[in-house]
C-alpha cells in the first residue's frame, strides 16, 4: 500500500491549498483597502501593544500642545495688560513731574486730578481683565473682581465720589494663587501672577466710631481714614492723588486768604504749598520702582513664553517621531503590497484552476 | 468430475464472485466521499475440490473448481490508532483554548474601536480640561461624562467576560444556564458516544470478520473513537474481534456491550449540596462540576482535575483556573484596576483640605460640607466591594447640580479649626485636580499598591500585553498541532481512502472477467446442447 494515492486525499489537500491561498489573498486585500498592515491586535499582537502605547503618548502630546497654546494666549493677554498699565503709570509719573515743578496753576492741577482719576479707573479696569471668563490677576479667585476702587465719605458717613483707595480681592501672594497646566508628564507651568505682585494695592478704610456708622472726624471736621496697605503702582497712584488734592486745597486756602493777611500768614501758606510740591516730587522715585516692578513681572512672562515655545518645538518633534514610528509599524508599503496582492491573486487562481482540472480528471473520462 | 457440467458450475460461480466484486467496487465508489469510510477490497482465491489428487494432469485439472471470495478486506493504516487519537485530542484542546483566548483578545482590541485604554486617556483629558476651567459647568459635566464612559467601558468588558464564562461553564447557580453551556453539551456528546460505542461493540461481537457488515461497523467504531477523543483523551483497548474497552484513568467506561460509567455535570451549587449531604470537603472552584456515575450506582465526585485533555479539558482550564491568561484571571485583573481607580480618585476627592464648589444664593464659593458623601466612584449594587462589573459614578454627582461636588480645590495647610487657612473665594484653585492628573506619573500612594505602584495605563498595558502574547503563543501552538493532525489526516486518507481510478480499473477488470465467464458459460451451454442433440 505504500505510495498509494487516493482521490479523497488529493481533494482535501487541494481544498486546503485553495483555502490557504484565499486566506493570503483576502488578508492582503484587507490590508490594501485599509492601507494598514495591522488592523486588529490579532494581526500582530506584539507590535499592536507598541502602537497602542504610542497612540496613548500622541494623545498626551495633543493635550499638552493644547495646554501650551492656552497658556501662551493667557500669558500674552496678561503681558499686554501689564504693558498698558505701565503706559498709564508712565503718564501718571509725567503728570507728577509737571505738577511738582510748582509752575502749574490751580486750574491746571484740577484738570490733572481729573485725568488722574481716569487713569486710576482705567488701571483698575485693566487689572480686572478676564480671559476665558476668569479674572487673570486674581490668583485662584477667578470669579471675584481682583480690584475695586474705594470711595471716601462725608462728615455724615455718606459715600462721596472721591477716590481714596484701590483694594485687591484676589488670592494673597503667600496663598495658593497658582493656576497651572500640564505641559509634559508631571510638569506643570504656571499661567498667572497675582495682581498683588504686579500692581500692589492701597487698601484704605474710613475710621468709624464704636457704632460702625458715624465717622471719626479730625480737627477740621473731615472724616479720617486708615491706610491698611500701600504698595505697587496702585499705591503710588493713590499717594499722588492725595498729594495733588492736598496741593489744590492749599492753593485754594492761599486764594482765600483775606486781603489783610499778614506777611507771616502768607509765608506760612507758601511754605505749606512748597511742602506739597516737594511731597509730589518725592513720589517720582516710587513711580520708577513700581514701573520697574511691572517690567520684572512682564519679563517673567517673556521667560515663560520662551520656555513654552521650546516645549512646543520639543513636542512637535516627538510627535513627528512617534507618528513616523507608528507609521513604520502599521502603514503598508503600497508598492510591495500591490505586487504581493497580484502574486497571491495569481496563486489563488492557479490553485483553483489546477484543482478543477485534477478533480475532473479520472478514468471515467475514457470509459 | 472433469465434465462439462462442472465447467458450467465453475463459470457460474465466477459470475457470482465477479458480481460480488463489482458490488464492492460500487460500494466503494458510492462512499468515496463518506467521512471515515475505508476502502474495501475483495480478496479472491482459487477453489479446489477436496478430492485425492492423482498424478496425471487430467485428474489434477479435474480438481479445479473455479473462484471464491476469501474475504472482503478493509484498508487500514497504522495511523488510525491511539497515536492519531492522542494528536486529535491535543488538537481539540489547543484549538478550544485558542478560540477562548481569541474571544478575550477581540474584546480588548484597541485598534478596532474604543477600548478601555481610550477611556482611561479620555478620563485624564477631561481632568486636564477641568484643571483649566475648574469652575466651569461644561468642564465639570465633561469630566463626569468621561468618568461614566470609563465605568461603562469596564462594566461592558467585565460583562462580556462573564458571558463568555457562562457560555462555557454556566453561571454556577442556575441549571438552566448550565444546560446552555458548552461543557454540558460536550458531556452529553460524550455520553452519547459511550452508548453508541457499546452498541457497536455488541454488534461487532456478533458479526463475522471480513464481511461488508463487519467492515462498516469497524469504520463506525473508529469514527466514534475519533469523535470521543476530541472531547477528552480516553484510553482504548481494542480486542481481537474489534470490540473496544474504553477507560479514563483506569476507570472503565465501556466494556463489551455495556456502558460501565456515565458522565454527569452539576452546577457549583448542586455540587455544594452534594458535598454537604455526603460529608465531602468541597474544593471545587469551577462553575460546573463533572461527576462519574458507575452503572453499579457508585459515584466518583468532582473529576474536573482528571479531565485535562480535549475540548472538555480546555473549557475547564479556560474558565475555571486561576492560572495563565483566561476569563478568570483577566476578570480579576480588571477588578483590581476598577478598585484602584475608585480608591485613587475617591481618596483625593474626599481628603482633608479638598473643597468643592457650592452655589450660595447665586454666588459660587468653596465648601467641604459632607464631602465624604461625594465619592466619585461607587458600586452600583450598594456593596462596598467595587469590581469591574459594578463600578459606577456616585449618583449624588449626577443629579441636579451634583457636578459642582467634584472637589477641584485643595489647601494643603487646611485646618478645620482655623477659618483663615482656606480662602473660600478661590474657586479657580484646581490643586486637587492637579493631584488627580499627577496620578498618571506619581503612583507611590498606598492606593496604587494593589497594582504594584505603576500607572493605570501601564497596568492596563500589562493586561493587554499578557493577553496578546498568550494569544500569539496559543495560536502558534494550535497552528502547529493543526499541521500535525492534518498531515496525519492526509496520510490516513491516502492509505484508506477510495481512489476513483483504482475503482474504475477494478470495475473494468471485474466486468471483463464477468463477460469472459459468461462467454465460457455460453460456450459450455452450446457444448451441452450439442451433446444433447447428439443423443437425439
Amino acid at each position: 500500500m505504500i505510495g498509494r494515492v487516493s482521490s479523497s486525499a488529493i481533494n482535501s489537500t487541494l481544498v486546503g491549498h485553495i483555502q490557504n491561498n484565499y486566506l493570503d489573498f483576502s488578508k492582503l486585500t484587507e490590508q490594501l483597502s485599509t492601507g494598514k498592515k495591522i488592523n486588529s491586535i490579532l494581526d500582530d499582537t506584539l507590535q499592536s501593544v507598541n502602537i497602542i502605547n504610542s497612540n496613548r503618548q500622541l494623545g498626551k502630546i495633543d493635550i499638552w500642545s493644547a495646554n501650551i497654546g492656552s497658556l501662551t494666549n493667557e500669558i500674552k493677554q496678561s503681558s499686554e495688560t501689564i504693558e498698558l498699565v505701565m503706559e498709564k503709570g508712565q503718564r501718571a509719573k509725567d503728570l507728577a513731574t509737571s505738577a511738582a515743578n510748582g509752575t502749574s496753576t490751580k486750574d491746571n492741577l484740577i484738570s490733572t486730578l481729573t485725568e488722574l482719576d481716569n487713569i486710576i479707573k482705567s488701571v483698575v479696569d485693566m487689572a480686572n481683565t478676564s480671559y476665558n471668563g476668569n479674572y487673570i490677576y486674581g490668583g485662584t479667585n477667578t470669579k471675584t473682581q481682583p480690584y475695586s476702587i474705594q470711595y471716601g465719605i462725608d462728615a455724615d458717613g455718606n459715600p462721596t465720589d472721591e477716590i481714596i483707595g484701590i483694594k485687591y480681592n484676589g488670592t494673597a501672594i503667600d496663598g495658593d494663587w497658582k493656576r497651572q497646566l500640564e505641559i509634559s508628564d508631571g510638569v506643570f507651568e504656571t499661567a498667572n501672577v497675582t495682581g498683588m505682585e504686579a500692581f500692589g494695592e492701597c487698601d484704605v478704610e474710613p475710621v468709624y466710631q464704636a457704632d460702625g456708622v458715624t465717622p471719626v472726624l479730625d480737627a477740621d471736621g473731615n472724616p479720617t481714614y486708615t491706610e491698611n496697605s500701600n504698595s505697587g503702582i496702585t499705591g503710588d497712584l493713590i499717594d499722588f492723588r492725595n498729594a495733588l488734592s492736598d496741593t489744590i486745597k492749599k492753593l485754594e486756602e492761599q486764594e482765600n486768604l483775606p486781603e489783610n493777611a499778614t506777611q507771616a500768614e502768607k509765608d506760612a501758606i507758601g511754605a505749606e504749598i512748597k511742602a506739597c510740591y516737594d511731597s509730589i516730587s518725592g513720589l517720582l522715585d516710587g513711580f520708577d520702582d513700581s514701573i520697574s516692578q511691572m517690567t520684572t513681572v512682564n519679563s517673567k512672562f517673556g521667560t515663560v513664553t520662551n520656555k513654552l515655545e521650546m516645549s512646543t518645538e520639543a513636542l512637535s518633534t516627538s510627535k513627528l517621531n512617534l507618528e513616523e514610528y507608528i507609521s513604520g509599524i502599521q502603514d503598508l508599503d503600497i508598492t510591495e503590497a500591490i505586487s504581493q496582492w497580484y502574486t497571491s491573486q495569481t496563486a489563488y487562481q492557479a490553485s483553483m484552476q489546477t484543482a478543477t482540472s485534477i478533480m475532473s480528471m479520472s478514468l471515467l473520462n475514457y470509459m | 468430475m472433469g465434465n462439462l457440467l462442472s465447467t458450467l458450475g465453475m463459470s457460474s460461480s465466477a459470475l457470482g464472485v465477479n458480481q460480488t466484486a463489482i458490488s464492492v467496487v460500487s460500494n466503494n465508489i458510492a462512499n468515496m466521499n463518506t467521512e471515515g469510510y475505508s476502502k474495501q477490497k475483495v480478496n479472491l482465491g482459487a477453489l479446489f475440490l477436496d478430492l485425492p489428487i492423482g498424478n496425471n494432469v487430467l485428474s489434477q485439472a479435474k480438481t479445479n473448481a473455479g473462484v471464491e471470495v476469501i474475504n472482503i478486506q478493509r484498508y487500514t493504516t497504522t495511523f488510525i490508532g491511539s497515536y492519531y487519537r492522542d494528536q486529535l485530542s491535543e488538537q481539540s484542546y489547543l484549538n478550544k483554548e485558542q478560540q477562548a483566548i481569541t474571544n478575550i483578545a477581540n474584546m480588548f482590541d484597541e485598534l478596532k474601536g474604543q477600548g478601555l485604554d481610550t477611556a482611561i486617556e479620555d478620563f485624564y483629558a477631561a481632568l486636564d480640561n477641568l484643571n483649566q476651567y475648574p469652575n466651569d459647568k461644561t468642564a465639570r459635566i465633561n469630566f463626569l461624562d468621561a468618568a461614566q464612559t470609563l465605568t461603562n467601558s469596564m462594566n461592558k468588558t467585565a460583562n462580556n467576560l462573564n458571558d463568555l464564562k457562562e457560555l462555557s461553564v454556566g453561571d454556577g447557580e442556575s441549571f438552566e444556564s448550565l444546560k446552555n453551556s458548552e461543557i454540558y453539551t460536550s458531556i452529553q456528546a460524550i455520553n452519547q458516544g459511550l452508548e453508541d460505542l457499546a452498541n457497536i461493540n455488541s454488534m461487532l461481537s456478533r458479526s463475522q470478520t471480513g464481511t461488508l457488515e463487519n467492515n462498516s461497523l469497524l469504520d463506525k467504531r473508529d469514527q466514534i473513537l475519533n469523535e470521543l477523543s476530541k472531547y477528552a483523551n480516553f484510553k482504548t483497548d481494542i480486542k481481537d474481534n474489534g470490540t473496544v474497552t474504553l477507560s479514563l484513568d483506569g476507570t472503565k467506561l465501556v466494556g463489551g456491550s455495556n456502558v460501565l460509567a456515565k458522565f454527569d455535570v452539576q452546577t457549583a451549587t448542586q455540587y455544594d449540596d452534594y458535598c454537604t449531604i455526603n460529608g465531602i470537603v468541597n474544593t471545587n472552584e469551577s462553575n460546573a462540576v463533572i461527576m462519574l456515575e458507575k452503572s453499579n450506582g457508585t459515584i466518583i465526585p468532582n473529576i474536573n482535575k482528571r479531565m485535562d485533555t480535549g475540548i472538555v479539558g480546555a473549557i475547564l482550564e479556560t474558565s475555571s483556573t486561576q492560572e495563565g491568561v483566561n476569563v478568570n484571571t483577566v476578570l480579576e485583573e480588571l477588578d483590581t484596576l476598577a478598585q484602584t481607580i475608585a480608591n485613587v480618585f475617591n481618596e483625593l476627592q474626599t481628603r482633608e483640605g479638598a473643597f468643592y464648589i457650592d452655589n450660595v444664593g447665586g454666588t459660587i464659593q468653596l465648601s467641604n460640607a459632607n464631602l465624604e458623601d461625594f465619592t466619585i466612584f461607587t458600586a452600583n449594587d450598594g456593596t462596598n466591594n467595587i469590581t469591574a462589573s459594578n463600578i459606577t459614578i456616585n449618583s449624588l454627582l449626577l443629579e441636579g447640580d451634583g457636578y459642582n461636588k467634584i472637589a477641584t480645590a485643595y489647601f494643603p495647610d487646611y485646618d478645620p479649626l482655623d477659618p483663615d487657612s482656606v480662602d473660600l473665594n478661590a474657586v479657580g484653585n484646581a490643586d486637587n485636580i492637579i493631584a488627580m492628573i499627577n496620578t498618571k506619573t506619581d503612583n507611590t500612594s498606598a492606593a496604587f499598591d494593589a497594582i504594584g505602584n505603576i500607572s493605570l495605563s501601564d497596568y492596563y498595558s500589562g493586561i493587554l500585553g499578557r493577553i496578546t502574547s498568550a494569544t500569539t503563543a496559543k495560536t502558534n501552538e494550535a497552528t502547529a498541532q493543526n499541521a500535525v493532525v492534518s498531515s496525519l489526516d492526509t496520510k490516513t486518507k491516502e492509505q484508506t481512502g477510495v481512489d476513483l481510478n483504482e475503482e474504475l480499473t477494478d470495475l473494468v477488470k471485474f466486468q471483463t472477467a464477468y463477460s469472459a465467464s459468461s462467454r465460457v458459460f455460453t460456450t459450455c451451454n452450446t457444448l451441452l446442447e450439442t451433446l444433447v442433440n447428439l443423443g437425439l
